[in-house]
């Protein structure tokens, strides 16, 4: 092992800072020309070397991979010129190489790449010994992975044991991404910080992320991700993809859930099928949602035609289906999405969607239009606006595309010809009430004579305002502890923590117009998550309108309320953003 | 606009309400089931709709005597406020006893039988409806809400119609509808800003009004 900077800094022995510089940065051109990339553990990026460095390191590190047979992934890198083409909005399959590529060009430089050869990867060790390693032709046991920092780190820097460095390291890890020796699906596990790793950076998307540790060369990092990875075609196709990255990504997260291997998805999936399932051929989405059920989850699985579409209602069964995806967003649950061709039979597809973009002023105007009422209380009513209508813009996590790419809802797969078929969504086992169920008791006791705004607002609206809601999930103890912080007066923040709560309940903020943007809301409804839709109204536990807040305890059996306060200011309050992270927009 | 989520039986009171009120109701009554089925017939394909319209219109001739509380208990729709609004007009105005009188030809499918085509001209006209916009919806409701007068009309007519002279405040008094032409005072500058042609356009374009010449003068007829 050697680096160019440990040998520029001793062989040409140069005083002066500047000096140094200079002849490091001339040296280092040559020196790294001469590398061997497939061996070298830190090999830095500038923006004066990048094409050839990029070019050579992703030569070097798919040297030893069979190539496809149609070439297409060499012939493109042989051109350097033509990665100046690899951008995001290069509408075509790309391959591993082409995808690491494209990502080491679109990280901000310098960088710095620390290789480790002899990787062990957990999934693909799995796969090897339960498939790859029965076939006649050799491939190898062993991954490669690369880390990415930003700035310049040589051995001596890495292996620096202060903490200063340590931290200085973790600030700048970007992630990681694991290559196997494979055709296709050469990308294997792959976790990266969106900030980098978005495709759209102008724009603000929020997204579910968990923390992932990871351990490089001695030091542990880490990096607020979610797993991403190619399909091999052999082992895994797009439906198994999706399940390893929502199994990874709820097994990180939650003590729930325990860590799954490629080879036990297989093994459920032949439980329930009726023919072999290698070479794999992709699942079906009611299998995807029993194997989900294998691990624990209570999975929901929505079909588009099993929506009520309504002749004279310009809510349509996709405008429905998008509504229910953006509720479960909303709350932080990743969906599993499964797409297939329109008109024709063919492959469908299967992605994860992680998170949404921002709201659009276009679709407020037509949400507008959309605003609800019930036809029993229209004269009187507060038409009701669904902020879900606001975004069609969803981050998806899918193997054919970028990581964390951000696409219209028409059209989230790479091929234009392609709609949504079924959404997938793995719930956890207690959370009995369903979004479109959670919808529908929401809107109900909103628009009701005993619990509706028209009565308890009527003294803070104006006859007939629009409200806006905004309908999430959200676990009882994050949800208090945001409420703790945020709520003004210590009686509401204590009210707040004692009213007793399911681990889950589904929360309705509501808005007016001129607040939404800022997210601040006049008031909220609270139900039950582990409450069933015959409940009706019975599964409320909180209503908070201006100047009162009720409540309702696990041993009431009757309509009404326990507790009712009254407050003596009609404060707004934030709305609650904890189940996304907010990735903020580089102009 | 705004969608109302309507039970069936909120959706039956309200038929049989505006039926009550409409000048010929005895003829409107024996196609009660019929007006019911279209406005609860759901967006399927035609040959499923074949299928479940008859369904629909049986289910309906169903509800008397003993009505079924599967039926009207639970079941709804989400309708669009204008088509609700549209409804209750043509009921009482006589466009839907024109149509009634004057139905397609009688839809035929293989495995249902035949199916009365007012059933189908009613929804193809409710559903044309239902794709109007706010500028060209409020010109078709005025010229509905004269249909008994003046079955065509021109351009002229439909200036008497509207707010015009010293008194121009809205005469569809909706608050549901989002109208730009509607000012903060509630008056309504429609023909101040001359859009009567260009509504009048969209309409023959979306076939829901046809153009007709007579007497060198332009003259539009529903399409029913």
């Amino acid at each position: 092992m050697q680096n160019a900077y440990m040998h520029s800094r001793y062989e040409y022995g140069c005083k002066d800072m500047d000096e140094i510089e200079n002849v490091l940065t001339e040296n280092n051109q040559i020196i790294q020309n001469d590398f061997d990339y497939d061996e070298e553990p830190f090999v830095i990026i500038d923006e004066t070397n990048e094409e050839n460095v990029i070019f050579k390191l992703c030569d070097a590190i798919f040297a030893h991979h069979l190539s496809d047979e149609d070439g297409d992934d060499a012939e493109i890198l042989n051109e350097t010129d033509e990665l100046a083409n690899l951008t995001d909005d290069n509408e075509a399959y790309i391959s591993g190489k082409q995808f690491l590529a494209q990502f080491l060009k679109k990280l901000p430089k310098p960088i710095t790449v620390v290789q480790e050869g002899y990787h062990i990867d957990r999934n693909f060790r799995d796969t090897y010994y339960m498939y790859f390693s029965n076939q006649h032709f050799h491939i190898k046991r062993y991954s490669r992975r690369l880390s990415f920092f930003r700035g310049t780190y040589d051995v001596e820097k890495y292996f620096d044991m202060s903490d200063a460095i340590g931290e200085e390291l973790q600030k700048n890890f970007i992630g990681c991404c694991v290559i196997n020796p494979l055709v296709a699906g050469a990308i294997g596990r792959t976790l990266v910080n969106p900030l980098y790793g978005l495709s759209d950076r102008k724009n603000t998307a929020y997204m579910r992320l968990s923390d992932f540790a990871v351990h490089i060369y001695g030091r542990t990092f880490t990096v607020r991700a979610f797993p991403y990875r190619m399909q091999d075609e052999e082992t895994m196709c797009c439906a198994e993809v999706t399940l390893l990255n929502l199994l990874e990504y709820y097994s990180n997260s939650y003590n729930d859930y325990k860590v799954v291997v490629p080879s036990e998805i297989i093994e459920k999936e032949q439980k329930h099928s009726h023919e072999r399932v290698l070479p794999a051929r992709g699942i079906t989405y009611p299998v995807l949602t029993k194997v989900l059920s294998e691990f624990g989850f209570s999975p929901r699985l929505y079909n588009i035609s099993a929506i009520d579409s309504f002749k004279y209602s310009s809510v349509s069964r996709e405008d429905e289906l998008r509504r229910w995806l953006h509720y479960y967003i909303e709350s932080g649950i990743p969906v599993a999405i499964n797409l297939v061709p329109i008109g024709i039979t063919g492959t469908g597809h299967s992605m994860v969607c992680i998170g949404h973009g921002e709201s659009k002023e276009e679709l407020k105007r037509k949400a507008y239009k959309k605003r609800w009422l019930s036809w029993s209380e229209r004269e009187n009513a507060h038409p009701l606006i669904n902020s879900a209508d606001f975004y069609d813009d969803y981050v998806v996590v899918d193997d054919n595309q970028p990581i964390y790419h951000v696409r219209n809802f028409k059209n989230l797969s790479l091929y234009s010809d392609m709609r949504i078929e079924n959404l997938a969504v793995p719930l956890y086992k207690r959370m009995f009430l369903d979004a479109p169920n959670a919808f529908a008791t929401i809107r109900s006791l909103l628009h009701s004579k005993e619990f509706g705004i028209n009565e308890w607002a009527k003294d803070f609206l104006k006859q007939g305002e629009n409200v806006i809601i905004r309908m999430f999930m959200a676990s009882s103890r994050s949800y208090k502890k945001f409420r703790m912080n945020t709520l003004k007066g210590t009686f509401l923040k204590q009210l707040y923590t004692l009213i007793p709560m399911p681990r889950f309940v589904w929360v309705c903020e509501l808005y007016r117009i001129d607040d939404y943007d800022d997210l601040l809301a006049f008031g909220e409804v609270v139900i039950d998550a582990t409450s069933a839709p015959n409940r009706g109204h019975r599964s409320l536990i909180l209503m908070h309108y201006p100047k009162l807040v009720a409540y309702r305890n696990p041993d009431q059996t009757e309509v009404g309320f326990d507790e009712m306060a009254e407050l003596m200011n009609d404060d707004l309050f934030p709305g609650y953003r904890e189940n996304l992270d907010k990735i903020v927009g580089v102009s | 606009m705004a969608e109302y989520n309507i039970t069936y039986e909120e959706i039956q009171e309200f038929v049989d309400d505006c039926i009550s009120r409409s000048q010929d109701s005895e003829n409107l009554k024996l196609h009660r089931s019929e007006i019911l089925a279209a406005i609860t017939a759901r967006d399927e394909s035609d040959k499923e709709n074949h299928t479940s319209i008859k369904e629909s219109i049986e289910l309906w001739e169903n509800q008397v005597g003993l009505p079924s509380e599967l039926l009207l208990g639970t079941r709804y729709i989400v309708i669009k406020d204008s088509v609700i609004k549209f409804i209750e007009t043509a009921l009482t105005s006589g466009l839907i006893d024109a149509i009634v009188a004057n139905p397609k030809n009688p839809m035929t499918g293989i495995t249902v039988g035949v199916v009365s085509g007012v059933v189908f001209s009613l929804i193809d006209i409710f559903k044309s409806v239902s794709e109007l916009e706010d500028f060209d919806f409020c010109v078709y409701m005025q010229a509905v809400t004269h249909f008994r007068a003046h079955r065509e009309f021109t351009i002229n007519d439909l200036k008497q119609w509207f707010p015009h002279g010293s008194d121009t405040n809205c005469n569809m008094h909706n608050s549901k509808w989002d109208c730009e032409h509607l000012s903060s005072d509630d008056t309504c500058d429609m023909l101040q800003r001359d859009y009567l042609k260009e509504a009048l356009d969209s309409l023959c374009k979306k076939n829901v009004l046809i153009p007709k010449r007579k007497n060198a003068e332009c003259v539009y007829a529903f399409k029913i």
